[in-house]
């Protein structure tokens, strides 16, 4: 029987019950206003070709299908089909890992060494647990001291007494005030440049800045030392980021022909191209050669995008940050950012250039849009920080500026000069930096088996973040960071406070070890300047000299 | 006229006045309401009214025109007049700092209501709000300052529980703290810049809210952007709310993981994907995946709609998520004790796994917190960035926060925290019946102090806010792409600073503004109507009647914390 079925049989069927659902849809069809149009185009086109009508219906049905499954379809594709059983099973024997991984025993003692105040936090501090003994600050970041200025401290009392505390809603929503406007002014007028927007938080301006003009398609080439809120900036961007060699020129022209050639030449429209650098480099306390990064940018139509939270206050004669210590004017960096909480002793960062980008941010800029203005009296203490450092200039140079400069020079001089430590540490950073950056040295590093860097590319660290490990303890990095914290604790014992920067090393993806950072502030003296050279050379030799493998390891049985 | 924005003095007022225009006085017993708490119950589902459908066909029309219009003036004034596009071209071989796509309704739209945002103010943001004046000129492209200011009613800053003062306790406290311990910090938390102040103000947190520690952030946008890339990895997976503020999509962006979201607040479909989730894995390896966290917000502030807590938990014991609940909004403004969602529904602050919040809102402070388990705290400790990077909070700011704190909790002057809270939850509700009654659209739940008031079409955005700048009353106007496109609203805050008679004040002239603007929608299935019919009120009727009817759950539909879910 079933071989006798024909095609014609089966378009000969279809064709009746196409006929008569035709029929009785038309009726209803010829009811919806312009129904009769569509029933009489199907009409003609069915008697002409009985075919074409299947064909077209098949096209209408497959076309809907594609429309209303399309999305999901794709999404779903590689999902394995389960029964609600099988879901309910998996759902009962699913497992989380902890939300944390607890702090074990081994890292309790980073947690222990945090240092904690009793009073401000100025030139001289008091810790927990030194008997309330004053001791030197070399730890801060706050190089001008301007949290002992009693002038500040007055005006700002005054200001909180108009004004309260917070500002209560994001400055596009009634939250700025004529207090925030005019050290916007305040600071565009400082620079030099024409505009400035203000953020509430240094480490997240970054990462709201630079996403605002890079998106996907954009150029961007960082020097690989940068920061991490630089870091993080530019993987939110999504822009394709290129890393340079730390500070190298050649590396960085490089970089700049190589897509040149593959990319920019044919390129239309013209993407935006950012170079990524630091004034002072937090990681290193080094700076750029400048005058050659402007030469580059000009001739490969870059922009430049200048994170100078540690050299604003600190470098040029007038502490206006790089471009002042090589003479060149602040117009020739698109966008220049600084935290407000370093020199200034104040809170937050601001971004400053030109008026079209400024206004831009205040519209495209996450952190601005979305987050609460600074607090009004912080903004006022900004504002006087400037009118200090300006003040009583002859010269040029600021009376403030060059107190620190010598003190900077100073110590690292007395550091450099130190014949006994010549063979323990290696000092990175450069004279002008306020922050001397020491790092034990790479022989001494070789000899007691530590990599070349934990972060960054072929590190252990980078490993275990790409494979998705929850584990990121690594002993030889939790031991180097115990040895320094040995040569801190032992200055602190000699009333003098130094640092042991903290990373986030799991985040991390610069080329990093750990180092210890000393620091000037012009609230010191020139006698007490000498003394934390002196106490930490001497920490460092009792520490680290004639370490051997096994001490090093048994020292950290004890802790 | 000047271009550049005067310093306004405002020492002339007398202290009396000062504080009467940071805080109203109380001007009878009867105007406070103690918020109830839901104990454990889940909320129904909303009701939410839509507009009839001409108001959404103009609103389309609206945006057409906007677009087509702009698009023309683009084309012909890129050829023609290259000199006033110029910010859009491409100029010495370098491209545009945006381009005319990215920018396009930023300069079509935006800018034309410019004179709407951004409002320059002086003084406390308090329950009054000194705006500077501004004229502007050339479609916003600049404006001049005639010197005067507007003293305006203030509906528009997230002052919910007052505390945007400059006297009384947290003030003196601030003021002293400055002696004490100065404005800075010099360098982040793990190097230098910890005081024992930021560890009391820790402690202070986490009792407050009522679990183990916290740990405590100079921004609340930046505690979001850092929290997340130090508790999730590649694999694993993120659900998160679609509404969910823009600083945990960030800090889930940087965190690398996975990442789903979920309708608004709902938990069908939350549950829906949560079984996907778990029994498919992760992606081609169809490995398991190592956590699973929930992120929603406590007080949705673009919605007044508040997260599902008792339905979460209750998600969160059969699947073993982590629950991540963002309390910017709620904390101090919500719930019978001001603890926030897991007080307003009474449930165990522990039952959540991360409780953030932040201090720019309820405290009047800055700043931002996570509190939790001890482990997770100690982890967050030496791992986040924020802590390691970031410069901290500073002292008074922490002073701020522990004054103010004390004072909900009833350890400094004892009834005051209690006032407050029971202000703002009755101005809330009485503001918000009064609207529905009027007629008007509002979004919400019936206790929350976040009240959005439909406008639809996006032309009355600016008409409206102008209108009520004249009448003194300063209001928020938000639209695309901060809400759906048709779904332009006006944002009024609440605050226990606002009298009950501010409130009378407000809903006059919102009324009056509402019928010359065509803003009295509603259906009446959302609230207001006891009927079912369309409530009109007359406006001496609606402030007659409400201020006692708005503590009655009767009057409210559907999501009040007496009446029980069907
Ligand atoms: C849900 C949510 N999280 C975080 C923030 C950011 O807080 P802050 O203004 O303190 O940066 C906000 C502020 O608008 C918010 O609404």
């Amino acid at each position: 029987m079933a071989q006798n079925i024909t095609i014609e049989d089966v378009i000969n069927t279809s064709h009746h019950i196409l006929e008569k659902s035709l029929v009785t849809a038309g009726t209803y069809m010829e009811k919806v206003p312009g129904g009769s149009i569509v029933v009489r185009y199907i009409k003609s086109s069915h008697r002409n070709d009985p075919i074409r009508t299947l064909l077209e219906l098949g096209l209408l049905v497959f076309a809907i299908r594609y429309f209303t499954t399309s999305r999901s379809s794709v999404k779903k594709k590689g999902f394995v089909k389960l029964t609600q059983a099988e879901v309910d099973d998996l759902c009962e024997d699913w497992e989380p890992e902890p939300l944390a991984v607890p702090v074990d025993e081994r890292e309790q003692w980073q947690l222990d060494s945090i240092p904690v105040n009793e009073a401000a936090i100025v030139a001289h501090v008091k810790l927990q647990g030194y008997d309330n003994k004053k001791m030197i600050n070399a730890a801060t970041l706050n190089f001008l001291d301007l949290g002992s200025n009693e002038y500040i401290k007055h005006e700002v009392q005054k200001v909180i007494r108009n004004t309260g505390v917070g500002a209560c809603g994001p400055p596009n929503f009634y939250g700025n005030q004529d207090i925030h406007i005019k050290l916007e002014n305040d600071l565009a007028q400082f620079f030099g440049s024409e505009g400035c927007v203000l953020y509430g938080q240094d480490f997240t301006t970054a990462g709201s800045v630079l996403p605002s003009f890079l998106k996907r398609g954009d150029f961007v080439v960082a020097d690989a030392n940068c920061n991490l809120a630089i870091q993080k900036a530019l993987q939110l961007s999504r822009a394709n980021v290129y890393w340079y060699k730390h500070n190298d020129m050649e590396d960085l022209e490089r970089i700049m022909f190589a897509l040149r050639d593959d990319f920019f030449k044919y390129e239309k429209p013209i993407s935006r191209k950012f170079i990524v650098t630091e004034g002072l480099f937090a990681n290193v306390g080094d700076y750029p050669d400048l005058n050659k990064v402007i030469q580059l940018k000009e001739k490969f139509k870059f922009r430049i995008f200048l994170d100078e939270s540690l050299s604003f206050g600190v470098l040029g004669k007038s502490g206006r940050g790089l471009p002042e210590h090589f003479g060149i004017p602040r117009s020739k960096i698109d966008i220049s950012i600084a935290s407000m909480a370093n020199a200034f002793n104040s809170s937050g960062a601001f971004c400053i250039g030109d008026k079209v980008m400024s206004y831009h941010q205040r519209i495209g800029s996450l952190a601005y849009c979305f987050s609460a203005s600074l607090p009004p009296y912080t903004a006022r203490a900004t504002s006087l920080a400037l009118e200090l450092i300006n003040k009583d200039r002859e010269y040029g140079e600021s009376p403030l500026m060059s107190k620190l400069h010598k003190y900077s020079g100073q110590l690292y001089d007395s550091f450099t000069n130190d014949k006994k430590l010549e063979k323990l540490v290696i000092i990175r950073s450069a004279r002008e930096s306020s922050v001397l950056h020491l790092q034990i040295h790479p022989d001494i590093r070789l000899r007691l088996g530590l990599p070349l860097s934990y972060t960054g590319s072929g590190s252990e660290m980078e490993k275990r973040v790409k494979k998705g490990y929850s584990d990121k303890f690594i002993e030889a990095l939790n031991n180097e960071q115990f040895l320094l914290q040995s040569v801190v604790n032992q200055c602190l014992k000699q009333g003098v406070v130094v640092m042991r920067p903290a990373y986030s090393w799991a985040q991390e993806i610069a080329p990093l070890v750990p180092h210890l950072r000393v620091s000037v502030n012009v609230g010191l003296s020139e006698k007490e300047v000498k003394e934390i050279h002196k106490v930490v050379s001497n920490a460092i030799q009792n520490v680290i000299k004639d370490i051997t493998l096994e001490e090093f390891e048994t020292q950290l049985e004890a802790k | 006229m000047s271009r550049v924005l005067p310093q306004i003095d405002l020492s002339g007022l007398s202290v009396e006045d000062k504080k009467e225009n940071e805080y109203g006085a109380l001007t009878s017993q009867k105007y406070r309401y103690t918020c109830v708490s839901r104990q454990g119950k889940p909320l129904p589902d909303p009701i939410e009214d839509e507009p009839p459908y001409y108001v959404l066909l103009i609103t389309y029309l609206n945006y057409l025109i906007l677009i087509i219009v702009g698009h023309v003036k683009d084309f012909f004034g890129i050829r023609f007049k290259p000199k006033k596009y110029a910010d859009l071209l491409e100029h010495d071989g370098m491209a545009p700092w945006y381009n005319k796509f990215e920018s396009f309704y930023i300069r079509r739209m935006k800018q034309k209501l410019d004179d709407c945002f951004a409002r320059p103010t002086c003084g406390v943001p308090g329950r009054l709000i000194t705006c500077i004046d501004r004229d502007p000129h050339d479609y916003n492209k600049y404006f001049t300052y005639p010197g005067t200011t507007s003293t305006c009613l203030n509906l528009s800053s997230y002052n919910y529980l007052g505390f945007a003062q400059s006297e009384g306790a947290c003030t003196d406290s601030a003021i002293e703290t400055v002696e004490k311990y100065g404005i800075g910090t010099g360098g982040p938390r793990n190097v230098i810049g910890t005081m024992q102040l930021h560890r009391e103000t820790e402690r202070t947190i986490a009792n407050f809210i009522g679990v183990e520690d916290s740990i405590l952030f100079s921004m609340g946008y930046a505690t979001n952007a850092s929290l997340f890339s130090s508790i999730l990895d590649k694999k694993s997976l993120i659900i998160s709310d679609e509404l969910n503020h823009t600083s945990i999509r960030t800090g889930v962006r940087l965190s690398g993981c996975s990442v789903k979201t979920f309708p608004h607040n709902n938990m069908d479909a939350l549950e829906k994907l949560l079984r996907e989730q778990i029994s498919q894995g992760q992606p081609r390896s169809h490995r398991p995946w190592k956590k699973i966290v929930v992120a929603v917000e406590g007080l949705y502030s673009m919605e007044g709609t508040m997260a599902n807590l008792p339905k979460l938990i209750e998600l969160k014991k059969k699947y073993k998520f982590y629950l991540f609940v963002d309390e910017a909004h709620s904390i101090g403004a919500i719930g019978p004790r001001g603890r926030g969602v897991c007080d307003y529904f009474g449930i165990d602050p522990k039952e959540v796994d991360i409780l953030m919040g932040t201090l720019t809102k309820s405290f009047g402070a800055a700043g931002g917190y996570v509190s939790g388990s001890q482990q997770l705290i100690d982890r967050l400790r030496l791992d986040i960035n924020a802590q390691n990077y970031a410069e901290p909070i500073a002292a008074p700011v922490l002073a701020q926060i522990l004054s103010s704190m004390r004072i909900i909790m009833g350890e400094i002057n004892p009834g005051e925290g209690r006032e407050r809270l029971d202000r703002i939850a009755f101005n809330s509700r009485y503001l918000r019946l009064g609207l529905q009654r009027l007629g008007f659209i509002v979004y919400g739940v019936d206790d929350s102090p976040v009240i959005p008031l439909l406008l639809f079409a996006p032309a009355k955005m600016p008409a409206f806010s102008r209108m009520l700048y004249k009448r003194k009353i300063a209001v928020v106007v938000v639209g695309y792409p901060a809400t759906p496109l048709t779904s332009s609203r006006v944002r009024l805050c609440v605050s226990s600073a606002l009298k009950k008679e501010d409130i009378d004040y407000l809903l006059r002239h919102l009324s009056e503004v509402g019928d010359k603007l065509f803003l009295k929608f509603s259906s009446g299935v959302a609230g207001g109507s006891l009927d079912g019919k369309p409530p009109r009120w007359n406006i001496e009727d609606v402030i007659r009647e409400t201020p006692e009817d708005c503590k009655n759950p009767k009057f409210f539909v559907g999501t009040s914390a007496t009446t029980e879910p069907k």
